[in-house]
């Protein structure tokens, strides 16, 4: 084996160590249809028919993201067969924004105050880190989208505050999830 | 004067164990033989030596009731391995 030959073998295997993709679109798709349900649900439950029963879709949809999300990323582990550095990153990233969103949710529940406007804004940050780990633009332009809306819905009524929710996850969470989707698809077809 | 090749990474199957995991945090030994293309007795040779060498770190555990081999490069794995690479680029200048 020769200098080229040591040099050649190195460059391959690091590329085809980059040909297994995660798929990281299903996460932001997936809690993008479950917010946007459950803060429907809370306008029209809460807000439309005056019940007291606008909390469940937040639960409901909460708990099955939760379960789904972890059923997914165990599935995504195996399929892979290895761990990348950045995912370390990614993982605690997340995983302290979903202890972030538990604390402020019972804490505001408890002291009932409206959590929207600061979910969208912390929201926000997250949203903006992830778009520079997985160096996708389009998350970080949704990461405006949400400060912008976590701003506007501290000046609108309570009962509209789910109406700007949805139209921020919408287009901060939802439409980069999906436009990261076809992205992956295609990197996929590319490395195939 | 040239560097020396480590002889222990101057040999394909080693060279590309070590060239895959430099590349990731960790990764299990079907990632490893779907990669090299190697058969799975080679494998093992191979990820033997780099281990008794202290290049790599061998971890067995249980994943849903199958054994799991996952596979890191040590400290010292990683710097033999940036020494080689080093070593190589001096030898393709000249």
């Amino acid at each position: 084996m020769n200098e080229q030959e040591s040099l050649q073998i190195i460059k391959t295997m690091i590329s085809r160590a980059k040909e297994s993709h995660h798929r990281n679109s299903f996460y932001f798709i997936l809690w993008g249809v479950i917010l946007i349900g459950a803060a429907l649900t809370e306008y029209f439950v809460a807000h439309q028919l005056n019940s007291q029963f606008g909390y469940l879709g937040w639960m409901v949809g909460g708990i099955a993201g939760g379960i789904i999300s972890g059923v997914y990323g165990s599935r995504e582990s195996k399929r892979l067969g290895y761990e990348a550095f950045m995912d370390k990153v990614y993982g605690a990233t997340w995983g302290g924004f979903g202890i972030t969103m538990v604390i402020l949710l019972v804490c505001a529940v408890v002291n009932k105050i409206n959590p929207i406007p600061l979910v969208l804004i912390i929201t926000g940050l997250l949203t903006f880190v992830s778009g520079a780990i997985t160096k996708f633009k389009p998350l970080q332009i949704g990461a405006f989208v949400f400060w912008i809306s976590g701003a506007v819905a501290f000046f609108v009524p309570v009962e509209l505050q789910s109406l700007v929710f949805c139209a921020a996850i919408g287009l901060g969470y939802l439409l980069p999830g999906i436009l990261l989707k076809n992205n992956e698809t295609k990197a996929h077809v590319q490395s195939a | 004067m040239f560097k020396a090749l480590d002889p222990l990474l101057h040999q394909q199957l080693r060279l590309s164990i070590v060239s895959l995991l430099a590349s990731v945090e960790s990764a299990d030994f079907n990632f490893l033989l779907e990669k090299t293309e190697a058969t799975k007795g080679n494998l093992s040779v191979q990820i033997s030596k780099l281990k008794e060498a202290g290049y790599v770190e061998v971890n067995k555990t249980f994943k849903n009731n199958y054994p799991l081999t996952t596979c890191n490069l040590t400290k010292a794995g990683l710097k033999a391995f940036e020494d080689y690479v080093e070593a190589i680029q001096e030898y393709l200048k000249k």
